[in-house]
Order: C-alpha cells, then structure tokens, then sequence
C-alpha cells in the first residue's frame, strides 16, 4: 500500500528527495548549541505568528475612519477570543521589536556583518525600517487618539524632510489632512505591501545566511570546539529553533492574557492630547527630534541611518586606519547607550 | 517487545519522552487552534435582548405616540396602530437628535435639521441617511413589551 502510494506521487511528482537531506544537513558552527546564539531565528517565527493572527484580525477589522475604532472594539469585546488574538498580534509585535534589536547588537558586536556579509547586512537594515514601518501603520490602524495623533505627527515629520517633504507627506496622507484616505493607506501598507517586502527581504536574508554559512564565534577556552566545529542542521539546530518556538508562542500567550491590549480613547481630530506619546520603540528618535530644529533633528536622523547602512565600509576603513583596535565595538556601545539614554528619558518625561 | 525488555531502558525511556512531548505540543497547539476557529466562526447566537415594560396600551391614544424609557434611561417611541404599537428609537440617524411623532402628519420629525421619516420609521424627506431603528414590540393583556439588545 505504501509502495503504491509513494510509486503515485513519485511519478506525479518527479523529484529526488535525498536533495532535502542534503539542504537540510546544512552545517552549523558550534556555538549555535547554545540556545542564545539562536534568537535570530525568533523574529522568523514572530513574523509566522504575525501573519496568522494579522489575517484573523482582518476578518473582522473595517478600514474606515466611522467604524475603525468599533470593529477594533468588536474584535476586542464580542468576538469569541477575539481579545486573545488582538493581544497575541499586539505581544508579538513588541517582541518582535526587541527581537530585532538584539539580534542586530548581536550581528554588530560580533561583527558578522564584515566581508563577504555586507550585503545581508543591507538587507537585514531594510528589515528593521520595515518592522518599524510596521508598527506605525500597525498602531494607526486602531484608530485611538494615539492612532490619530501620531500619524498627524508622522506626516509632519515627513512634512519636514529636506526637499521632497510636502510631497512625502501629502502622498502619505492621501490629501491635506490625514483621514480616510490616510486610513485606507496604512491599511494597504500594513497588509499587502510591507509583508510582501518582509517576506521578500527575509527570504534574501535566509538565502545569504545559506550561502555564507552561519559566521563563526570560536570560544578561544573552548578545547573541544577545534575539533568539533560544525553540527547539522537538522535534526539537532532544528529541534533548538522548535523549543524556543514553543516557548515564544507560551510567552506572547502569557503576554496577551496577563497584560491585555487596551482600547484607549476613539480619535477626535478636534481634541489634541496633552501628552502625546509615539510607541515606547520611538522615543530615541522623537526625544532626539526634540533636542534640535525639526529640520536639523530630521537631518540628523537621516544620515544616522545611512550611517549604519553604510556601517560594514565604514568599519573597513576604520580597520584600515587602526588596525586591530575595534573601533566599531567602542562606537556600537556609544550609539547603545545614547539611545538608552533618550529612550528612558522621553519615557521618564510627562510631554 | 520481549527483546526490549532487557536492553532497550533507555530505548523506552526516549520513546516515552518523545510521547509526551509530542503530546504536549499536539494539546497545546490544538487549544490554540481550538480558539482560533472559534474566533473565526465569530458569534453566531443573537445579540442577547431583554423585555422592557414600556406601559399599557391605553396610554397610547389612536394615531398618537408614548415617549418611554427603560431603566438604564435609553429612550423609545411607541406609536399606537390599531391594536398594537410599535416602537422606534427617538435617535435621528443623521446626528442623534431627539426625533418626535407627529400625528396627525403621520411623520417622526427630527428638528435639527428638517429630517422626516415616514410612519415605518423609513427617511422621508431632509437629511438623515438611513431608517429610524425599530424594536419588536410584544403586547401581552394591556401591557405593552418592548424587546430591546442589552444594554
């Protein structure tokens, strides 16, 4: 029965499977035994997690600046779970955030963004701009005071880039102030575009991770690892990823139960909130906007992501310079706790 | 299964752990799924409704109209026709002013904006968009029962 059934597919399917084992039996350094090394793979799952409850959310959500607010509150109040789902999506997000981060101090102290991977690097770089993207077209959509205020505010900040500024803005906001059309927008941006993006981007990000191998971090004290330096991919790196799979869908599950997602006030263009707050993973940039002109301050965060774009160059010739004095370790622990820094402090700040 | 009794310890000891594992995630991620498809089936019993006690269908004089509320202060227009009545919600549905019968126009009249709605609470004239809201009205003896959703 077997034979017959395999004898059916192999013919409609003609394909040898031994080539899976091969791309499977991708070898592994050996610090990936330890489950810290391993968190690159969490924004992976996050972003699964995201797209099952994203679609879910979509059953139910109505883009339209009338019935945003009450279908968010719908979902929230009357459909079966439906609190559980918009706090899984909620949770996933933020940890998707803080997810991203680590894995990118992770990258940069270890510097495995150097030769050859300074274009995975780039790539990785697109992805962090699109989580972002992500979460402020995300926490617009609910429609909140917060919802309408910081898309006001994000529209004015585009307003005041160099040049292409009051297009940015007016193409963003679909007309002179934002409204349905700025609705329907980030609608579009936050279930068609940005995933077919993220999607594209992570499937580049995996394929370099694939043709470079995973970069080594060899434990100088480590006797053991000169000899057994690699492992395979499966079964044993995935049965890590797994596990840590398990546990991050028990943690956002946690999350949404012990810390449910509010509703907050429905947005009324007519009332300004006294304070008011972007999401917490935008206080560096919006404590930093306060500090200068509005132009300077964009100016200036402009080129700090070009900055870190062009960081692997950068780190080269800085290499060249100084040879073995890993000026970048000094400049990430700097660009670290500056933005701890302005992070803490708009939070700690009323206004 | 004899030939794993006295070498296969460790054999069992894996196999068992495997089950529960596999188990556990199967359970887990079964309740999850469980919930997802009951979100997305979403709630298919009515909205749940209760019996408000809006008076006796004498107060309701022939072609006129009773204002009632019931107890959380949500407002209703019984209108009398013939030998029952029914009630519609005195909210316009343009802005939500306080519509009002006219009886011998047979209209509900909205005067913030010159809105009018015919007798079955359908948008005669002026601006409001859509039909007055109606509620089931059950008379049992005199007293007139209006059914509307929990507040």
């Amino acid at each position: 029965m077997n034979g017959r059934i395999s004898a059916w597919l192999g013919e409609r399917i003609p394909f040898d499977w031994s080539h899976l084992r091969h791309l499977t039996s991708e070898p592994i350094p050996r610090h990936l035994k330890k489950w810290w090394f391993c968190v690159g793979g969490t924004p992976l799952y996050l972003f699964f997690i995201q797209i099952v409850t994203g679609i879910a959310l979509a059953f139910y959500y109505v883009p339209e600046p009338g019935k945003a607010y009450e279908s968010v509150r719908h979902i929230t109040e009357a459909v079966p779970f439906g609190w559980w789902i918009r706090g899984i999506h909620r949770w996933s997000a933020e940890l998707m955030v803080v997810a991203v981060i680590l894995h990118m101090m992770r990258v940069f102290f270890t510097g495995a963004y150097r030769k050859p991977r300074e274009l995975n690097w780039l790539i990785g770089m697109g992805l962090l701009i699109t989580v972002f993207t992500f979460g402020f077209t995300g926490y617009s959509l609910i429609y909140n005071q917060v919802s309408y205020w910081a898309a006001v505010v994000g529209a004015n900040i585009a307003a005041a880039v160099p040049v292409a500024g009051p297009y940015l803005a007016g193409f963003m906001r679909g007309g002179p102030v934002v409204g349905a059309n700025t609705l329907t927008r980030f609608y579009v941006l936050h279930i068609g575009i940005l995933p077919t993006t993220a999607f594209a981007l992570l499937a580049l990000h995996v394929f370099f991770i694939r043709i470079h191998g995973v970069s080594e971090f060899i434990d100088p004290r480590d006797e053991a690892a000169k000899k057994d330096r690699f492992f395979p991919f499966f079964p044993d790196h995935f049965l890590t990823e797994a596990a840590l799979g398990v546990f991050l869908i028990f943690l956002v599950s946690q999350l949404a139960i012990i810390f449910p997602v509010q509703m907050g006030e429905p947005a009324n263009p007519a009332v300004t909130p006294e304070h008011i707050k972007p999401e917490w993973y935008f206080y560096p940039v919006f404590r930093w906007l306060k500090l200068f002109s509005f132009e300077a301050g964009i100016i200036g965060a402009i080129l700090a992501v070009l900055l870190m774009f062009a960081w692997p160059w950068v780190d080269a010739a800085l290499e060249r310079l100084a040879p073995g004095r890993e000026i970048s370790v000094y400049a990430g622990v700097l660009a670290v706790v500056t933005m701890t820094i302005f992070l803490v402090i708009e939070g700690l700040s009323g206004h | 299964m004899a030939s794993s009794e006295t070498g296969g310890g460790i054999e069992r000891r894996g196999f068992l752990a495997t089950i529960f594992m596999l188990g556990g995630l199967i359970v887990s991620y079964g309740a999850a799924a469980l919930y997802g498809l009951r979100y997305l089936f979403g709630r298919q019993r009515p909205p749940r409704t209760t019996q408000v006690l809006a008076g006796s269908l004498d107060d309701i004089p022939e072609g006129g109209s009773l204002l009632a509320r019931d107890l959380t202060g949500r407002k209703f227009l019984l209108v009398r026709a013939g030998g029952t009545a029914r009630a519609f919600s005195t909210a316009c549905t343009h802005l939500g002013c306080q519509v009002y019968w006219q009886g011998e126009k047979k209209v509900f009249f909205c005067p913030c904006h010159n809105g009018y709605f015919d007798a079955d609470g359908r948008p005669a004239s002026g601006p409001p968009p859509t039909p007055l809201a109606q509620y089931p009205v059950e008379v049992r003896g005199a007293s007139v029962f209006v059914i509307m959703p929990e507040a």
